[in-house]
C-alpha cells in the first residue's frame, strides 16, 4: 500500500496555517454560520453536529438568521489514530494461485493520519434562501485499480432551501414554518439527530473495518441522489415532509460530483422519483425537548448503475425514531434512537438469478424473492459544561438470511456493536475524541465470519481523533 | 443601614438615568419591533417574551428602561458573561437604536405569564430575604430597588415570574464580576447559594 502521508502534509499544514492565520473572532465554532449570526456554537449545537432547539429553528428557517456574509466559507479537518484489535487478516486473493493474501487489515494501524478535510460554502443568500455545500477531500480513498490510497475530492452533504414563515395578525411567534429543500442525502435535511445522516456516530475512523450491510436510507444513497422536497413545522409541534429522490444525473449531476459513476456497483442508480416521508411530533418544556416520529422511503433501484433500462428491485424503508434533550448549564443530557425496517423485493435480481443463474450486471444475487433488514441505533450522551462529554451507543443491523446476498459462510447480514466515546472540547472549534467500537457480530457471525477464522471482536476499533472546524 | 444605602443608591441611579428612557416609539417602529420579536426573538424567548426554557429569560412585562440598557450592553459588548457573549452579542449587533427602543417597548407591554409555583418553605425563606434582606450581611431588601412585588422600578428589572435558574445564574455571574452590574456587585458579594435559590424560587412563583 502507498500511504499518502507526504501527499497529505500540505493539507495538514494548510489546516494548521488556517487555524493560525484565520482564527475567527470570538472563537466561532462553525464560522460561516457563527459569523453570520454572531452567535457561538452552543447556541445551535449541543456539540457539533447535534442541534439544540434553536439550531433546529435556524435550519428550518433556511439558515437565514443573521447577516449575509461576503465570503461564507468554513473549513473542517480531522487528524486521527486508529488501532484495530487484530490487525492481521486476509486482505486479498492472489490472482495466480488463488491463495489468500494475509496482511495488515488497517495499513496505518496506530499511525497518525490526516483523514480528511472539508470546505463549506454555508450561509444565507437572501432572507428566505440559504444552505450549505460541503466539499470533502479524502486522502484515504482507495484507487479501484491498484487498491492503494489515492487522494480524492467529492461533493459531500449539501442542503439548499427556500423557506417562509406564517405569523398571523398580532401573532407572537411563527405559527407555521415552511420550505422547500434540494439536497443529496436522505435525512441530511432533517433537524433531529435520530435520523441517519446526522446521527451518531458523528464521525468514525476511515481506516476501521465496517460492516458490509446497511439499509438504503442509512447512508446507502448518500451523495448519489438529488432530493427535492417540501416541509412544514406547525407551532413547534408537528413536522411533516414529503421529498422525492432521483439519481443525481443530468442537471442534478453536481450533487454527486466526484462519485464513481462508471464502475459497476459504484453508486446507486434509481428509477424515476422515489418518495420519502417524515412526520414528527415535537414538544419543548422547561429545559427539556422531545420528539417522536416516523420517516421512510420507497425506492426503485436498478441492480447495476451502469446498465440503464433494466427492471428494478424495490426497497421500502419504514422507520421510527425518537429524541430527548435536556439542556442546561452545566449539565446536558441527550438521547436518540431509531428503528429502521427495510423490506427488499428483489423483483429484478431474483428473476435474473432464476433465469440465468446470475444477477443483473454487478447487481445482487438473491436466492429468494424478498428479504428484510432491521437497523436499530440508540445512543445517550452526557456533557458537562458542553466541554466534557461521554456517549454510549448501540448499533445493529440484522436481517433475514440469504446465502446469495451475503455469501455461504454466514448467509447473514447481521452486525451489532457497542460504541463508547469520550469527548473533550478545549474550545468550541475543536473536539478531541476517544471512540471505541466493540463488535459482538460482524457480517453475519460472532466468530469466523469470513471463513478464515476472523472473529467479530477482531475488528474492535480504538479511534483517537482531533476534529477541527473553523 | 444597608437597606437605606441601597435605597439611596436606587434613588440616585433613577435620578441620573430615569428620564433618559421609556420613550414611546413611533408606530412604524412598534410594528417592525413586534415583527422582529415574533420572527426572531421568540425562537428563544418564547411568544410575547414568555420563554419556556430557563436558559432564556422571560421578557414579558420587563421594564422598558432595563431592556433598552441590556440590549445596548449586548450591542456594545459591555455585558460579557458567557451566555451574553454566546447568544446575544451577535443578535444585538444587528439592532439599531430605533429597533432597540421598539423591542424594549414591545416586551414591556406584553402581559407576563403566571409565576411557577415551587417548594413552599423555600419560597417563604425567599420572600423573607426579598422583603427584609439579610441584616448580618451587606444584603438589603431586594424590594427596595426591584419593587414590593418584584415588578421592577425604573431601570431596575422586573424579577417577578422570572425563571429561578436564570436568576441564580445572573446573581452568580454578577458576584463573580462576569456581568457588570455596579449596584448589585456590593449587594450580592456575600450572598450564598442557598439564599440565591430561595429568593429565586420566591420570585419565580410571583
Amino acid at each position: 500500500m502507498v500511504i499518502p502521508s507526504l501527499k497529505s502534509m500540505p493539507l495538514v499544514l494548510a489546516a494548521i496555517a488556517g487555524l493560525v492565520l484565520f482564527p475567527s473572532p470570538g472563537a466561532y465554532a462553525v464560522p460561516s454560520y457563527a459569523r453570520q449570526t454572531g452567535q457561538q456554537c452552543v447556541a445551535c449545537h449541543v456539540s457539533f453536529p447535534e442541534l439544540t432547539p434553536y439550531g433546529r429553528y435556524f435550519k428550518l428557517t433556511g439558515y437565514t438568521i443573521g447577516q449575509r456574509q461576503t465570503l461564507p466559507f468554513a473549513v473542517m479537518g480531522q487528524v486521527g489514530m486508529t488501532r484495530t484489535k487484530n490487525n492481521t487478516g486476509v486482505v486479498g486473493v492472489d490472482p495466480d494461485t488463488g491463495d489468500n493474501i494475509t496482511g495488515d487489515v488497517n495499513p496505518r494501524n496506530g499511525g497518525v493520519v490526516f483523514s480528511g478535510g472539508s470546505v463549506f460554502l454555508a450561509g444565507k443568500a437572501t432572507d428566505n434562501i440559504g444552505g450549505f455545500v460541503q466539499w470533502t477531500y479524502n486522502p484515504l480513498a482507495a484507487d479501484p485499480n491498484t487498491n492503494e490510497f489515492k487522494g480524492h475530492g467529492q461533493l459531500d452533504n449539501t442542503d439548499i432551501r427556500i423557506t417562509g414563515k406564517y405569523i398571523g395578525a398580532g401573532g407572537q411567534e411563527p405559527e407555521l414554518i415552511y420550505g422547500a429543500t434540494l439536497h443529496n442525502n436522505p435525512t441530511v435535511q432533517d433537524v433531529w439527530n435520530s435520523t441517519p445522516a446526522f446521527g451518531f456516530p458523528y464521525t468514525s475512523s476511515p481506516l476501521a473495518q465496517t460492516p458490509a450491510v446497511s439499509t438504503l436510507i442509512d447512508g446507502g444513497l448518500a451523495q448519489q441522489v438529488a432530493g427535492l422536497g417540501g416541509y412544514f413545522f406547525w407551532k413547534k409541534t408537528i413536522y411533516g415532509e414529503l421529498s422525492y429522490y432521483r439519481t443525481a444525473d443530468g442537471v442534478f449531476s453536481a450533487l454527486r460530483a466526484g462519485q464513481d459513476t462508471a464502475t459497476p456497483g459504484g453508486v446507486s442508480r434509481l428509477s424515476g422519483y422515489n418518495p420519502y416521508w417524515r412526520l414528527a411530533y415535537n414538544r419543548e418544556w422547561g429545559s427539556h425537548s422531545m420528539m417522536v416520529g416516523t420517516y421512510g422511503m420507497m425506492v426503485n433501484k436498478l441492480p447495476d448503475n451502469t446498465i440503464p433500462g433494466t427492471p428494478t428491485d424495490k426497497f421500502t424503508d419504514t422507520a421510527l425514531d425518537a429524541q430527548y434533550q435536556y439542556i442546561t448549564d452545566p449539565h446536558t443530557f441527550t438521547a436518540q434512537a431509531t428503528y429502521i425496517h427495510e423490506k427488499q423485493n428483489w423483483d429484478a435480481s431474483f428473476a435474473s438469478v432464476q433465469q440465468t443463474g446470475e444477477g443483473i450486471g454487478a447487481g445482487a444475487t438473491p436466492s429468494v424473492a424478498s428479504t428484510h433488514l432491521n437497523t436499530v441505533k440508540a445512543k445517550a450522551t452526557y456533557y458537562y459544561l458542553r466541554k466534557y462529554g461521554a456517549t454510549l451507543a448501540y448499533v445493529s443491523t440484522t436481517g433475514s438470511p440469504d446465502a446469495g446476498l451475503y455469501g455461504a459462510q454466514t448467509a447473514s447480514p447481521d452486525s451489532t456493536a457497542y460504541v463508547m466515546e469520550l469527548n473533550y472540547l478545549p474550545i468550541q472549534n475543536v473536539r478531541l475524541m476517544l471512540q471505541y467500537t466493540n463488535y459482538t457480530k460482524f457480517n453475519g457471525a460472532s466468530s469466523n465470519y469470513d471463513g478464515n477464522g476472523r472473529n467479530a471482536k477482531d475488528n474492535n476499533t480504538l479511534f483517537l481523533n482531533a476534529w477541527f472546524a473553523f | 443601614m444597608t437597606t437605606k444605602i441601597a435605597y439611596l443608591l436606587c434613588i440616585a441611579m433613577l435620578a441620573v438615568t430615569g428620564t433618559a428612557y421609556a420613550d414611546k416609539p413611533d408606530e412604524a417602529t412598534q410594528k417592525a419591533a413586534a415583527r422582529k420579536a415574533a420572527d426572531l426573538c421568540s425562537a428563544c424567548h418564547g411568544p410575547g417574551g414568555n420563554s419556556i426554557s430557563p436558559t432564556f429569560p422571560r421578557l414579558a412585562g420587563q421594564r422598558q428602561e432595563y431592556l433598552e440598557n441590556q440590549l445596548r450592553a449586548f450591542k456594545t459588548q459591555k455585558r460579557g458573561e458567557p451566555d451574553a457573549h454566546d447568544f446575544m452579542w451577535g443578535i444585538a449587533a444587528s439592532l439599531d437604536d430605533k429597533m432597540i427602543g421598539g423591542l424594549a417597548y414591545y416586551y414591556a407591554a406584553q402581559p407576563p405569564a403566571r409565576g411557577i409555583p415551587g417548594d413552599a418553605a423555600l419560597i417563604a425563606r425567599g420572600k423573607d430575604l426579598f422583603d427584609k434582606g439579610v441584616p448580618s450581611k451587606p444584603l438589603p431588601a431586594c424590594s427596595t430597588c426591584h419593587g414590593m412585588n418584584g415588578e421592577g422600578i425604573g431601570e431596575f428589572p422586573r424579577l417577578a415570574g422570572q425563571h429561578a435558574t436564570y436568576m441564580v445564574k445572573q446573581i452568580t455571574v454578577i458576584q463573580s464580576l462576569l456581568r457588570a452590574a455596579p449596584v448589585m456587585h456590593g449587594i450580592v458579594k456575600e450572598m450564598n447559594r442557598a439564599e440565591m435559590e430561595a429568593v429565586a424560587a420566591y420570585l419565580q412563583s410571583l
